[in-house]
């Protein structure tokens, strides 16, 4: 009888086991479905600070609002930006790394995240670091230069 | 060394053969390639009316008329040689033959297919180029077929691997170009007609790649069913179905599936790209799920009319995968949820994320579970299929090693936060991608290696019944050539005992070289079951079976010449071990 039991028990274990990690995969889709329908708007940096001047650009690239992007650029980074410059798709998240602010200039450490369509089993998401230059403009942080993925070329500056 | 090898000359020494034989084929396979681009450019040249090109003109002449006659004389020399059963049945023959084969089906397929497209456009067709290359590699195939298939000099060396190589090639092509067809009207049903509206009509790309499909599933069925391919019981074939018939094309349903739902859940529930961009994958993943599973359906089909081996091995194949997109899927939503954790400073699209991890899932773990059955697993150790520890070692070994990797990374990116100046959040955010796979590939490793433990609790509660004594078998098979074959009769007695098994043939009675006997040879599967019920109750390492001709088979222990028991065998038999004695061997069957 015993034997019997013991095997009727090694017979059974995978089943708990199974049901253990079933239970663990629906609770963290509900956990993650709740986290991430009842998520906000990223909170706002102060204007005044490297990282808010970074943050208010990034977010006007984003949802391709070249006006606004261009309003936080020095009069340098608009007249290097000329020309056709044929952008990758926006990036999708871009999330502060560290700040290093000076007297007079402030360089921001991003990181980016592109996300893509391919890959056999849902999307697929690249991340990168970058920097961005700024300067103290009339006691104003402006971005000198933006990381690449992050430069918005479309508005073509008027030639005085 | 200029005179053919008569039959009376004895044949050059292995190594040397050998030798010869590779230098000889290469060349061949060479002059044959330099000939036929020879060949192929002043056709080309003779389809164009006005050509200047006076250096591409030089170099089809000197690789025409130099490979060309050097080519023919070489062939010349070998087909002489092939006369000789020895030199047909030798791995350089047949590595040739299926070279030269397949890179010309390839290449005379793809040519004629290049040329037929051609026409299925709106600027002028570019049809020399192709029809040269089409027409040259076209009878370069015919030829080596018309060797292959020859009816005094038959090749069946490699035989499987030319039908396979044909049929694998015709499924792919047809197959990619079906998707390719299929999701080009898709689109254009789905989305409307948007893009190269100025150019051509939009039907010629769905034409085009309809007749790539079209041709692609001609060489299928040409090698699958006409040269029999689907008929071979080769390990290869077997390999085949499994790696592309169920590996390949599930991965292309299941990630067609996927996708499907993803943007099905993102319309629903995620909408912030515009319409047409959302819509844009819809198409071909469709294709891809309904062409996928079709050649999938196919060949589960096929794999279950063949060996029990071949039917497990694609039922766990297909698991694999399913498990593969439902672990993916788990660690693309723990991902998911630490994103949406971490304040970024713009943009999010973790509601992307997340709806491609639970589509995945989705798509995922409901195969899985048809095709594993976890409610069913083996509850004795007589249940537990050959194959299945393989595969939970395998599972358990692949989540061990991306567990490894993402827990570097991982501790990589937590000393970079501990030693530099970095913020938290983005920390969590550039180990959020590791962290949920190392959480799936721990869910993963955890539950294989419980049913791993599970089997080992099985098997080792029934070991006493299974303990191996005996360690070699030495088969002495007497069947007539055709009726039983030793090899499998070695190899079920080797998978039934565990032991190892040297087989021997008689050469004095019913041997290959004899006449058949007129008593039925027994069924393969019954001899084996009789072996393996003989060696049960062996109590000695070494044991001699004689099985054939007719119904004979005798089992007999043998001891080495110091031991205490020692046989009385056959004294044709007789070897180190086989000397006097007074153990008879158990005969089953006068």
């Amino acid at each position: 009888m015993d034997e019997t039991a013991a095997r009727e028990h090694t017979a059974r274990r995978p089943d708990r086991i199974l049901l253990a990690l079933v239970g663990v995969v629906v609770l963290l889709v509900v956990v993650a479905l709740a986290v991430v329908f009842t998520r906000g708007e990223p909170a706002p940096l102060d204007e005044a600070s490297p990282a808010g001047v970074v943050q208010r650009y990034s977010k006007a690239v984003i949802d391709g609002d070249s006006t606004t992007a261009q309003s936080y650029l020095t009069e340098g980074a608009k007249s290097r930006c000329r020309g056709a410059y044929v952008s990758e798709p926006a990036p999708a998240r871009v999330v502060l790394v560290s700040t290093t602010e000076r007297t007079n200039s402030a360089t921001v450490k991003v990181s980016i995240v592109r996300s893509s369509q391919g890959g056999p089993f849902g999307p697929s998401e690249y991340e990168m670091e970058d920097a961005f230059s700024l300067l103290k403009v009339n006691g104003q942080w402006l971005i000198d230069q933006p990381p690449y993925p992050l430069v918005d070329c479309t508005v073509v500056p008027v030639k005085p | 060394m200029t005179a053919p090898a008569a039959t009376s000359v004895p044949a050059p020494a292995g190594g040397l053969a050998t030798l010869r034989r590779l230098i000889l084929y290469v060349l061949l396979f060479a002059l044959v390639v330099i000939s036929a681009s020879g060949l192929q450019g002043l056709l080309e040249r003779l389809f164009r009316t006005a050509s200047t090109d006076v250096a591409g003109l030089a170099l089809s002449l000197a690789f025409t008329l130099i490979g060309g006659p050097l080519a023919l004389l070489l062939w010349w020399f070998v087909w002489r040689r092939l006369d000789d059963e020895s030199e047909r049945r030798a791995p350089g023959w047949g590595l040739y033959l299926t070279g030269m084969y397949a890179v010309s089906l390839i290449i005379a397929t793809t040519s004629l297919l290049n040329l037929a497209t051609s026409f299925i456009d709106t600027q002028e067709s570019q049809w020399p180029s192709p029809l040269a290359n089409g027409i040259v590699w076209s009878a370069i195939w015919w030829w080596h077929r018309w060797m292959w298939k020859h009816p005094r000099k038959p090749s069946s060396h490699l035989e499987d691997v030319r039908a396979v190589v044909g049929s694998v090639f015709g499924l792919l092509l047809g197959a990619g170009a079906a998707i390719a067809a299929l999701g080009t009207l898709l689109d254009v049903a789905i989305r409307g007609f948007t893009a190269a509206a100025a150019f051509e009509p939009w039907w010629f790309p769905v034409l085009r790649s309809l007749v790539w499909a079209a041709g692609g599933a001609v060489v299928w069925w040409w090698h699958w069913f006409r040269e029999g391919g689907r008929r071979f019981q080769t390990g290869l074939v077997d390999v085949t179905i499994i790696a592309v018939g169920i590996f390949v094309a599930g991965i292309t349903a299941l990630g067609g599936l996927g996708v499907i739902l993803f943007v099905l859940l993102r319309l629903a529930f995620d909408p912030s790209d515009p319409l047409n961009d959302l819509l844009e994958p819809l198409a071909p993943a469709i294709a891809s799920a309904v062409i996928g599973a079709l050649v999938w359906r196919y060949h589960r089909t096929t794999s279950v009319t063949r060996s029990t081996r071949t039917r497990r091995a694609s039922l766990l194949v297909t698991s694999a995968v399913a498990l593969a997109a439902a672990a993916s899927g788990i660690g693309v939503v723990v991902n998911a949820l630490l994103a949406a954790a971490v304040s970024p400073l713009a943009g999010g699209a973790t509601r992307t994320l997340l709806l491609g991890g639970i589509s995945s899932l989705v798509v995922g773990a409901p195969v899985w579970w048809l095709a594993w059955k976890p409610r069913h697993q083996p509850r004795t150790a007589g249940d537990i299929p050959p194959g299945r520890r393989v595969y939970l070692v395998a599972f358990f070994g692949v989540s061990a090693v991306v567990a490894l990797i993402t827990l570097l990374v991982i501790g990589y990116r937590l000393f970079e936060f501990l030693l530099g100046d970095v913020t938290g959040g983005s920390l969590l955010d550039r180990v959020r991608a590791p962290l949920g796979l190392l959480v799936a590939a721990g869910l993963v490793a955890g539950y294989h290696f419980a049913l791993w433990r599970h089997d080992r609790a099985l098997l080792a509660a029934s070991a006493p019944a299974h303990k191996r004594v005996v360690e070699r078998v030495t088969l002495v098979s007497g069947y007539p050539a055709g009726s039983v074959d030793p090899e499998a009769l070695a190899r079920g007695i080797a998978d039934g005992t565990g032991a190892k098994v040297t087989t021997w043939l008689r050469a004095d009675d019913g041997g290959p070289g004899l006449p058949p006997s007129t008593e039925p040879s027994p069924v393969a599967g019954d001899l084996i079951r009789q072996v393996t019920a003989a060696l049960e109750g062996a109590t000695t390492q070494q044991i001699l079976v004689v099985a054939g001709p007719g119904n004979r088979l005798e089992v007999i222990p043998l001891v080495g010449v110091g031991g205490a028991a020692v046989l009385d065998g056959p004294a044709a038999l007789g070897g180190p071990a086989a000397l006097g004695g007074h153990a008879p061997g158990r005969v089953l069957r006068p």
